[in-house]
């Protein structure tokens, strides 16, 4: 074939462009790691690993469905309260004993369901917008948590789990993160390489194109948001089996920890744009920042000011690089 | 009464070019104070293009603007505004949620001191309203409740209150009717009588003569014609505005068989209240679709083709009745080629593969998983039978030309095997060689036994291509037109409204 050379080309150009956008936080990591390494040392013991490891796991599982919303061009803002829900599903349902388990699981599967069928329904169906959406169903789990528990959700989760929080694979490696790995090349697979994916993709970036070219975009998106609820159902149940008991404030900071992570690994808030490398890089970069001010003796007050600030700067250079090659954005009157 | 030989404004010699098309030709153009002066042209004729250099909008490639016999370079809209010329356009920018003396008075307003001035600013609006025959409207009203009509004279008002020597009007008379058509005469006529200069743009014949004391006809981006209104009536108007170049460039369409494949029957858009629409299509018929813009031959076809809730009516390929959704149509074998290619035919940031497999995912992949190779063999399939010029499949859709994107577009739906293709303005922003090649696609395609309905404000386009012309005016039918060689005049008269 004639035109074959050039193919090569495209998909080069493709490829670095690609890997360009995952250099941003590939710098910000190695910057970061560099930093602990004077500052903090004691971040390259095991024992602290283990702790970025299921930072990792736990941030990572939410940023994943987070991901699949954020390509729709939505938020979901209630992930961290599906996380919630679930522990306390598990808590009351079975009061600590493991005799009621699997009835729990199927309860929290279903509370998951719940969360999403809503959210995709207000979006889809009513056209509210899903910051909108997802936040007041946020809002509506909380009050659903108080009103049951009376106020102060307690209880113990099931030893029976708690190999999935607390385990490790040859006694190194935390199950949570092994989890999040099998879910991100699930999640991987399906983005890259599925009808699915490519459908959500579309649907992304030209929404009003996709429909007409026959794409359910509804379908599509009613079903990002059912998955983050299913994904948040999923971190639920790892983070309660770590902890081991119903901790509300803990879970609160993974709305902002799962959005703050796609984002600045790449993924751009405006739909359609981002792979799973970028959340993948994204997740690492979050967990490593997060536990090295952990280490620096940052308090609460600390860590959401360098969240909050790493996501600006992320959504700044977003911005700009959304503008560079190709693209007729920006320049008005050359139409 | 003499003539004043002055310039208040015009163009000299101006030429202006977009990729691909020359929107203006060496355009020149006056209009002297105290005159209406009309400005006519078929759709994409260069009357916008005109107005928009005019206004500042847009700077010309060569040539000049002349305000007040002097010649002016106009960076943008406001510096137009300086010199006095104010443009009344037809999107309407009136605010809504403002009330009619804030709307009136916007960027205008009187100040005493640093302070706003209500109680001038008052008279001065009310005395505006009466002059546009809005007196019974209270100026603490929110310009959203109004009428369309009222509202677009509440945007003439806000010019009537700036006095200045020159004012545009871009078809102003689109939404209004009756009494309030004569209050927009009457206005422009008093606006001319104290010294302003009126450029008028309309597409209402019979306007031209009622108000218009010179007339300025485009075509193809070039003047063909200008004199006083008197020279003019309305059929040498319509045949100026039409050109008699357009049927040698087209070959007649391959025959087309006997046998009713679409059928389509008492068609209403939902929020239409047009009279139901009726057509039928044959196998290998191509249908041509013309009409002014707004005239609602787009509606009709989007709602032809499901991306419209349908009112009413009914739509049957070879008998089988068609659910009116886009996938049910879709799936029976009816697809469009939308008229914003960019918005609603192509998702330009995928790469020209995927976005020709869009429509046919199930077909490139095995239990849902794609399958490289089937996309790309599909790709290269549509890549020679259309040309498509691309660096490869994995180049992005935004990078090709406008021309080349169109052929994505047909090459999306030809993985589909429809039975019929709908076509909105195909060749819109496209060049003339890639113009000449979607011609060749679509004669193809019907003499493939395709049924083919075409849409497009370029008449020579929907002459040369189509076997018969239904000519849509207000969302109806107004007439069909069969191939022959006074089809131009004919279609431009039904279009127009002045058919007799």
């Amino acid at each position: 074939m004639t035109d074959a050379p050039t193919t090569t080309t495209t998909t080069t150009t493709s490829r670095l462009s690609r890997l360009s956008s995952v250099l941003a936080p590939m710098a910000g990591l190695a910057t970061v790691l560099l930093l602990a390494a004077v500052t903090t040392p004691q971040l390259y013991t095991p024992e602290v690993m283990r702790l970025v490891l299921f930072q990792i796991g736990i941030i990572g599982i939410a940023a994943l469905g987070q991901t699949l919303v954020l390509l729709t061009g939505g938020i979901d803002l209630s992930i961290s309260g599906a996380i919630a829900l679930t522990s306390v599903v598990l808590a009351v349902t079975t009061n600590g004993s493991d005799d009621r388990l699997v009835t729990a699981l199927v309860l929290s599967v279903v509370a998951g369901l719940t969360v999403g069928l809503v959210n995709g329904a207000l979006v889809v169906l009513r056209g509210v917008p899903p910051f909108v959406a997802t936040f007041a169903s946020f809002v509506l789990i909380q009050g659903v948590i108080i009103a049951w528990t009376g106020g102060a959700p307690s209880g113990r989760i099931p030893d029976g789990l708690s190999w999935l929080g607390s385990g490790r694979l040859f006694d190194v490696i935390p199950v949570p993160v092994l989890v999040f790995g099998v879910l991100a090349v699930v999640v991987g697979v399906v983005l890259e390489r599925s009808t699915a994916g490519r459908r959500l993709y579309a649907t992304g970036l030209n929404r009003d194109a996709a429909r007409l070219s026959g794409v359910r975009t509804g379908l599509v998106i009613g079903s990002c948001y059912v998955a983050s609820s299913l994904l948040g159902v999923v971190a639920g149940l790892v983070n309660a089996s770590f902890t081991g008991y119903v901790d509300a404030a803990l879970v609160r900071s993974l709305n902002l920890d799962s959005i703050a992570a796609a984002v600045i690994g790449g993924i751009a808030l405006t739909g359609g744009r981002g792979r799973i490398g970028n959340t993948l890089i994204g997740v690492v970069l979050l967990a490593v920042l997060l536990t090295w001010l952990i280490q620096l003796g940052a308090g609460g007050g600390a860590q959401l000011i360098v969240s909050g600030a790493v996501i600006v700067l992320a959504v700044f250079m977003q911005g700009r690089r959304l503008r560079i090659p190709g693209t007729t954005a920006g320049k008005k009157g050359q139409q | 009464m003499t003539v004043s030989q002055r310039t208040a404004l015009g163009a000299r010699e101006v030429t202006k070019s977009f990729p691909g098309v020359r929107a203006l030709d060496n355009v020149s153009f006056a209009c002297r104070p105290g005159r209406v002066h009309a400005l006519l042209g078929e759709n994409g004729a260069g009357k916008s293009t005109l107005v928009r250099i005019l206004t500042g909008d847009q700077s010309p490639d060569t040539g000049t603007v002349v305000v007040d016999d002097v010649e002016v370079a106009l960076g943008s809209p406001r510096e137009a505004l300086a010199h006095g010329v104010v443009p009344v356009y037809q999107e309407l920018t009136v605010l809504p949620e403002m009330t009619v003396l804030d709307n009136v008075m916007l960027g205008q307003e009187v100040r005493r001191r640093r302070w706003l001035d209500s109680r001038r600013q008052l008279d001065v609006v009310r005395e505006a309203l009466e002059r546009v025959s809005l007196g019974e409207v209270s100026p603490t009203t929110l310009a959203g409740d109004l009428s369309l009509a009222n509202q677009q004279l509440v945007e003439i008002a806000r010019a009537v209150v700036r006095r200045s020597p020159v004012l545009i009007l871009d078809e102003p008379s689109a939404v209004l009717s009756g009494d309030k058509l004569e209050a927009l005469h009457d206005v422009v006529r008093t606006i001319a009588a104290s010294g302003t200069a009126v450029v008028y743009i309309t597409h209402l014949l019979e306007e031209v003569h009622e108000l218009a004391d010179d007339v300025t006809i485009l075509r193809d981006g070039a003047v063909v014609s200008t004199g006083p209104v008197a020279k003019y009536d309305t059929d040498r108007i319509v045949r100026e505005m039409v050109g008699r170049q357009v049927e040698q460039v087209f070959p007649d369409p391959p025959d087309h068989g006997a046998a009713v494949m679409l059928r389509v029957s008492s068609l209403v858009p939902r929020g239409s209240d047009a009279a139901p629409v009726d057509l039928d299509v044959r196998a290998g018929e191509i249908v041509g679709l013309a009409g002014l813009v707004g005239s609602g031959r787009s509606r009709f076809l989007r709602t032809l083709a499901g991306a419209r809730k349908r009112a009413t009516g009914t739509v049957e390929l070879d008998g089988d009745t068609v659910k009116a959704s886009i996938n049910a149509t879709i799936d029976a074998g009816v697809v469009l080629v939308p008229e914003e290619r960019k918005r609603d035919g192509l998702v330009l940031d995928l790469t020209v593969s995927d976005n020709t497999t869009l429509t046919s995912l199930g077909a490139v992949s095995t239990w849902g998983l794609l399958r490289t190779q089937r996309e790309e063999n599909a790709f290269a399939e549509e890549r020679e039978r259309l040309d498509i010029k691309t660096a490869g499949p994995r180049q992005l859709t935004r990078q090709l030309s406008g021309g080349n994107q169109q052929k994505i577009v047909i090459a999306k739906w030809l993985q589909v095997s429809p039975r019929v293709l709908l076509l909105d303005e195909p060749t819109r922003g496209v060049d003339i060689g890639a113009k000449n090649e979607i011609y060749r696609i679509i004669r193809e395609l019907a003499a493939e036994g395709m049924a083919i309905v075409i849409a497009s404000s370029e008449l020579a386009e929907v002459v040369g291509l189509a076997h018969r012309v239904l000519v849509f005016r207000d969302g109806a039918v107004v007439g069909e037109v069969g191939r022959n060689t006074e089809s131009s005049e004919k279609i431009m008269h039904l279009a127009l409204g002045t058919a007799s």
